[in-house]
C-alpha cells in the first residue's frame, strides 16, 4: 500500500474515531443524568407518604 | 459530511506532487477553522460572562473550549501525518506547529481549571479570564507564518487548488460547520440539563 494512502487512512480513521469518542461522552452523560433524574424522582415518590 | 468525505477522497483529483496524502488538507484544514471559531467564541462567552456573571455565558464559553480542543487536536494530529511522507519528519519546530500546540495547551488548561476548581462563582470568573487571555494565542496561530519569513518554515504558505479541489474545500467546509453545530447543540442542551437537575436537586434537599 501506498504511504501516503497509509497516512491518510490513519488521519481520518482518527478523526472518526475522535468524533465517536467526543459522542459516546455525551451518551455516558446523558445516562448519568438520567440516573440523577431517577434517583430526585423516588426519592420525591419515597418522602410523599412521609408528608402526608 | 458523508458526501465530503466522497468528495475528498473521489470527487478531488489526486495531488501531481504530494499525492493522495495531499487529502488531508481538506479535513485538516476544516478542523482548523472549526477551532479557530470556537476559540472565538469561548472569548465572546467569557466576556460576556465578565460583564452579566450569568452562568449561561459560562456554559457557552465551556461547551465551545470542549469542541475547539477536540478540531485542535485533530489539527496537530493530522498535520504530521502529512508532513512525514512530504518533510520526511511528522514535527518541525516552525511557527505554525510550535503555536498551535501552545494555543491547544492553554485550551486544555482552560478545561482543567473549570473541570478540577471548585464548583461556583470563583471558579467560573477565574476560568472566563483564562479564556479571554487565551484567545490571545489564536490570532498568532493565524499569523504565524506571516510573521516569520518563508525560508525560515516549511508550512504551506498559499496553496493553488484547481476548481475541483476549490469545490471539495467548500464542501469540507460546509460540512464542518454542520457537524461543530451539531456538536455544540448536543453538549449545550446536555450542560443547560446538568443545571436544571442540580437547581432541582438542591430545591428538593
Amino acid at each position: 500500500m501506498d504511504t501516503g494512502l497509509t497516512y491518510l487512512a490513519i488521519a481520518y480513521s482518527g478523526f472518526f474515531l475522535a468524533i465517536a469518542a467526543f459522542l459516546y461522552r455525551i451518551v455516558r452523560r446523558d445516562g448519568e443524568l438520567q440516573a440523577a433524574v431517577d434517583a430526585i424522582e423516588s426519592r420525591a415518590h419515597g418522602s410523599t407518604p412521609d408528608e402526608a | 459530511m458523508l458526501a465530503a468525505i466522497i468528495a475528498a477522497m473521489v470527487y478531488a483529483p489526486t495531488e501531481q506532487q504530494m499525492g493522495d496524502v495531499q487529502r488531508i488538507f481538506y479535513f485538516h484544514v476544516s478542523s482548523a477553522l472549526c477551532a479557530a471559531m470556537a476559540y472565538f467564541l469561548v472569548f465572546v462567552g467569557s466576556v460576556e460572562y465578565l460583564r452579566t456573571r450569568q452562568d449561561r455565558w459560562d456554559r457557552f464559553a465551556g461547551v465551545r473550549a470542549e469542541v475547539g480542543v477536540l478540531f485542535s487536536a485533530f489539527v496537530l494530529f493530522s498535520g504530521p501525518l502529512w508532513a512525514r511522507p512530504i518533510w520526511g519528519v511528522f514535527w518541525r519546530w516552525e511557527p505554525r506547529l510550535a503555536t498551535m500546540l501552545i494555543t491547544l495547551t492553554i485550551y486544555v488548561a482552560y478545561l482543567m481549571v473549570r473541570n478540577y476548581g471548585d464548583p461556583g462563582e470563583r471558579t467560573q470568573r477565574f476560568a472566563a479570564v483564562v479564556g479571554v487571555v487565551a484567545f490571545v494565542s489564536v490570532p498568532f496561530v493565524q499569523y504565524s507564518i506571516k510573521l516569520w519569513s518563508a525560508d525560515q518554515q516549511l508550512h504551506p504558505q498559499k496553496v493553488e487548488l484547481g476548481p475541483m479541489m476549490e469545490q471539495t474545500k467548500w464542501l469540507c467546509y460546509f460540512a464542518f460547520a454542520c457537524l461543530f453545530t451539531l456538536l455544540l447543540r448536543l453538549r449545550l442542551n446536555q450542560e443547560r440539563q446538568a443545571a436544571r437537575l442540580q437547581a432541582l436537586s438542591r430545591s428538593t434537599t
